[in-house]
C-alpha cells in the first residue's frame, strides 16, 4: 500500500513517515527540498520534490496512494506576515483536498492542533464538542481553523477525511519549532538557573509524540471515515512539568520567578529594537500569551472510538531525556 | 414564570459572545440560530458551565411563519421573555446588480421583517416584565454609506430609525430600547482574515466579538439609546459628524 505524506520534514510527520515505512507501507513524502537533512530515509520512503502551494507537484506525488496524511503546516508564530500561513495551511490543504478528491483517496487524515478551540473554560476540559469561546489568538490558530472548515466542506463533497487535533507534542524527533518541552529538557539538563514569568499555574496537555503517530496509523485502519478527535495526554501545570523534568533530570536547575506582566513588556520592547534594526524577533507578546494560556483537555472521544492510549506524563518524559542524551 | 433573555443569530460571532456575556451575568436563555450552525453545543456548553436555564431553538428566521412558531414554542414551554436581543442578520455579499433577487428578499426578511415582528410578538411579555429592554443590533454601516453594502446598509438604518421611534412609543411601559451598531469584528474565519490584512489604522478599529458584546451589555442595561462599541470607532463617528459630506464621499470612494 501507498501512501502520501505531507510534513514529513517536520517533528511529527518526520516521525510518522518512519512509523509508516517500518509497517512496510510505501509513503510518499512530498519536500520542497530533496536534500534536506530533516527529511526521513528509509528504504519504504520515497521522497517527491514539491510543495502543497504547487496543485501539479501535490497531484503527481498522490497518484497510486490509498490514503493521505497531510501534516505539513506553516507553524511559525514569529511571523508576522498572514500570507506565510494562509498560503500553506488554507491554500495548500485545499491543494492536497483537491488532489484527494480527483484520485480518489480512500481517507485523508489531517494533522491539525488543539489551539483552534481556543482556551480552556475555567478548569473544564476542551472537548471535541466545546465551541470556542474567544477570538483566535494568532494567524496560526485562525488559519488551522479555515483549513478545518476546508476540510469539513470537502467531506460533504464525499471525501473522507479525520482530523486529529493535536495538544503539546514532546519526544524522540527533530528539533523544530514544535517541540518546546525537549528544548525545555536541554535547558534543565545544561542551565544553572531558568527565568520564567510567575504564572506556572497555566495548565496545558502535554502528548507523547509516538502517542500522536499512533492515533494517525488507529484514524488511518479505522472503520470510520468522518470525525474529529482531541489526541492529548495528560494535563499538568508548569509546575508539575518543571518538577517532573527536574526529577527526571536530576537537575540543580534554580527557577527565578519573574512578574508575568514585567517579562511582557520587556519583549515587547525587545521586539521593538529587533523591528527597527531588522532582526527577527526572539519572543514576542502574543507567543508568550500563547504560551501562557489554560489548554486543559480530554482525549476520551479518541479512546472510545479510536481504541486510543495515551502514555503517561512521567514515562514519555523519562523516554524522551534518554533520547536526547543519546543525540545531544 | 421563568424570565429569558431572547437572542436570535446566536451561535456564532457576535451573537455568540453576546449569549455567553448574558449566561455570565445570569439570566436564562432562549438562542435561535441556522440549523447545523453550532447551536446545539453552545447550548450544551451554557448548560453546563453557568446555573442557568437554556432553551435552544435550531430554525431559519426569515419567514412570518417560523417567528410564529418560535413565539408559540415558547410560550408552550411556559417561558416569558424579559429581554430581546434582535441580532441575527444576513450580511452583504457585494455588488447589487450581482446579487440574486432570493439573496436580497431573504436578507430584507431576516434584517428588517424578523425584529419587527418578533418585537411585536414579545410586547405582551416586555409589558409584564418591565422594568424590560429590547437591543437591535444595527451596525456603524448604517451611518456610513458604502458600496457592496447597499442592502445591508439600508436594513440596518431601519433598525436605527426603528428603535429610535419605538423607544419615544413603548416608555411608558418601563420598555426601554437600545440599538448597538458595531464597526468590524472577529467573527467569522472570512472576516478575521480580512480584517487581519487591512492597514494599521483600519485594523485599531477592528474589535473581537467578546469584547464588543462587554460593552455592549454594560451600556444596553444603563439603558443607553445608541450604541457604538470601541473607542476608535466612537472617534470614526465624531469625524463623521465634523467632516464635509465631499470629503467624505472622496474618503469612500475608495473603499470599493
Amino acid at each position: 500500500m501507498k501512501v502520501l505524506l505531507t510534513g514529513a520534514t517536520g517533528y511529527i510527520g518526520h516521525q510518522l513517515a518512519l512509523a509508516l515505512a517500518q509497517r512496510n507501507i510505501i509513503v510518499h513524502a512530498l519536500v520542497r527540498d530533496l536534500n534536506s537533512i530533516k527529511a526521513p530515509i528509509h528504504e519504504n520512503i520515497l521522497l517527491f520534490k514539491g510543495n502543497i502551494c504547487d496543485y501539479h507537484s501535490t497531484a503527481k506525488a498522490i497518484k497510486e496512494c490509498t490514503y493521505v496524511f497531510h501534516a505539513a503546516a506553516y507553524t511559525n508564530l514569529k511571523c508576522r506576515d498572514v500570507d506565510n500561513f494562509y498560503n500553506t495551511n488554507v491554500l495548500g490543504t485545499e491543494n492536497v483536498l483537491k488532489a484527494a478528491l480527483e484520485y480518489k483517496i480512500k481517507k485523508v487524515i489531517y494533522t491539525s492542533t488543539l489551539s483552534v478551540y481556543g482556551p480552556s473554560y475555567k478548569d473544564k476540559p476542551i472537548t471535541e464538542s466545546q465551541p470556542r469561546i474567544a477570538s483566535y489568538a494568532n494567524d496560526y490558530e485562525l488559519t488551522k481553523s479555515m483549513s478545518e472548515e476546508l476540510v469539513k466542506r470537502y467531506a460533504k463533497k464525499g471525501l473522507y477525511s479525520i482530523i486529529l487535533n493535536v495538544s503539546k507534542v514532546y519526544g524522540p524527533g527533530l528539533s523544530t519549532y514544535s517541540n518546546g518541552v525537549n528544548r525545555l529538557i536541554s535547558i534543565f539538563a545544561r542551565k544553572d538557573f531558568l527565568i520564567v514569568p510567575n504564572r506556572l499555574r497555566s495548565t496545558s496537555n502535554y502528548v507523547f509524540v509516538n502517542d500522536v503517530v499512533n492515533a494517525h496509523l488507529l484514524a488511518m485502519e479505522s472503520d470510520i471515515n468522518n470525525g474529529q478527535y482531541i489526541i492529548g495526554g495528560e494535563n499538568a501545570s508548569y509546575k508539575h512539568l518543571f518538577s517532573l523534568i527536574k526529577e527526571l533530570t536530576k537537575s540543580n536547575i534554580r527557577i527565578v520567578r519573574l512578574h508575568y506582566g514585567f517579562v511582557k513588556a520587556l519583549f515587547s520592547l525587545t521586539m521593538i529594537i529587533q523591528r527597527v534594526i531588522k532582526l527577527v524577533p526572539s519572543i514576542t507578546p502574543k507567543v508568550l500569551d500563547s504560551l501562557f494560556v489554560n489548554r486543559i483537555s480530554s482525549s476520551d472521544k479518541a479512546k472510545k472510538e479510536l481504541n486510543y492510549k495515551a502514555t503517561p506524563l512521567s514515562l514519555g518524559l523519562k523516554e524522551t531525556i534518554q533520547y536526547l542524551k543519546l543525540t545531544s | 414564570m421563568k424570565l429569558y433573555t431572547l437572542i436570535t443569530g446566536a451561535s456564532t460571532g457576535f451573537g455568540k459572545s453576546l449569549a455567553i456575556e448574558c449566561a455570565n451575568q445570569g439570566m436564562n436563555l432562549i438562542i435561535v440560530a441556522l440549523p447545523n450552525s453550532g447551536l446545539i453545543e453552545l447550548g450544551e456548553f451554557l448548560k453546563s458551565n453557568f446555573n442557568i436555564k437554556v432553551m435552544v431553538f435550531e430554525m431559519d428566521l426569515s419567514s412570518k411563519k417560523n417567528c410564529n412558531l418560535l413565539y408559540d414554542e415558547v410560550k408552550k414551554r411556559g417561558a416569558s421573555v424579559k429581554h430581546l436581543i434582535n441580532n441575527a442578520g444576513v450580511l452583504s455579499r457585494g455588488y447589487f446588480e450581482d446579487l440574486p433577487e432570493d439573496y436580497v428578499v431573504t436578507q430584507i426578511n431576516v434584517n428588517v421583517a424578523t425584529p419587527t415582528l418578533l418585537t411585536k410578538l414579545f410586547l405582551e411579555d416586555f409589558k409584564a416584565n418591565a422594568p424590560s429592554g429590547i437591543l437591535n443590533v444595527s451596525s456603524m454601516a448604517s451611518f456610513f454609506h458604502l458600496p457592496k453594502k447597499q442592502v445591508y446598509s439600508g436594513t440596518k438604518a431601519y433598525l436605527l430609525s426603528f428603535s429610535k421611534s419605538l423607544r419615544k412609543e413603548i416608555k411608558k411601559y418601563g420598555i426601554w430600547v437600545s440599538i448597538v451598531c458595531p464597526g468590524g469584528m472577529n467573527t467569522t474565519t472570512a472576516l478575521c482574515l480580512q480584517n487581519r490584512r487591512l492597514g494599521w489604522l483600519s485594523r485599531t478599529s477592528i474589535l473581537d466579538p467578546e469584547v464588543a458584546a462587554k460593552e455592549t451589555l454594560k451600556k444596553f442595561f444603563s439603558k443607553k439609546e445608541v450604541i457604538i462599541p470601541g473607542a476608535v470607532n466612537k472617534i470614526f463617528m465624531f469625524l463623521d459628524s465634523v467632516i464635509p459630506t465631499a470629503i467624505k464621499n472622496k474618503l469612500t470612494a475608495n473603499a470599493v
